[in-house]
């Protein structure tokens, strides 16, 4: 019987790549989303998930949607 | 500007309040309780007038104003403040409990109802706020 569960997913994110992409430093880009530096750090080592609000800011400032940005992997 | 504001008001508060504090141990209270309610109401207006200094510093210096106001609405900060405050806030329930509990054993009385009532309306207030947002979100 299948069960009706839902995945666990853990997420992991190409910031920094997309960042160096783009020549930025973390300050620039943390100037350019409105954050501190403190948060993209934070964010590049994953250690902080974003909100759906800053997640889909730094996607589309980098071209690209949430879900290339930010990798679900199933658990 | 608005959170530049909302400081500068909140810093006002607390400058009153030491104002009338320092105002009223002069008259109110005596002895030991004179000196302590006057150096509180001493400390809250030197704090406040040490706030009014940094906030004017911010204000005159346009990138750092910018940063201030970034700071104080970044989303990663106010999760980690909100995280900071629930826990300690959890931490102090208990403590108190355990204070309380502890308090009534060893006959102090007049604390553990003071400690015990404290609790009661911290836990009270912590039901209440759950059901609003809980109603809200």
């Amino acid at each position: 019987m299948k069960k009706n569960t839902l995945e666990v997913f853990s997420i992991k994110n190409i910031v920094s790549e997309l960042r160096k992409e783009k020549g930025l430093t973390q300050q620039e880009l943390a100037q350019i989303m409105r954050v501190s530096r403190q948060t993209i750090i934070s964010l590049e080592n994953g250690k902080y998930n974003p909100s759906i609000m800053l997640a889909h800011n730094i996607a589309k400032m980098f071209g690209k949607t949430i879900e290339e940005v930010f990798i679900f992997e199933e658990e | 500007m608005k959170t530049l504001r909302q400081k500068k008001i909140y810093s006002g508060f607390i400058f009153v309040i030491g104002f009338i504090m320092v105002v009223l141990q002069s008259y109110v209270y005596k002895d030991v309780n004179r000196i302590m309610v006057g150096t509180m109401g001493a400390g809250f207006i030197i704090m406040s007038l040490f706030r009014f200094y940094q906030y004017h510093r911010i204000e005159n210096d346009p990138k750092r104003k910018e940063q201030f106001e970034i700071m104080c609405d970044e989303e990663r900060i106010n999760f980690v403040a909100n995280k900071a405050r629930s826990m300690v806030f959890v931490i102090s329930v208990v403590a108190e409990a355990i204070v309380c509990v502890v308090a009534s054993l060893i006959g102090q009385m007049q604390l553990s109802v003071i400690l015990g009532f404290v609790t009661g309306v911290q836990t009270f207030g912590y039901l209440i706020c759950y059901k609003i947002f809980d109603l809200k979100y």
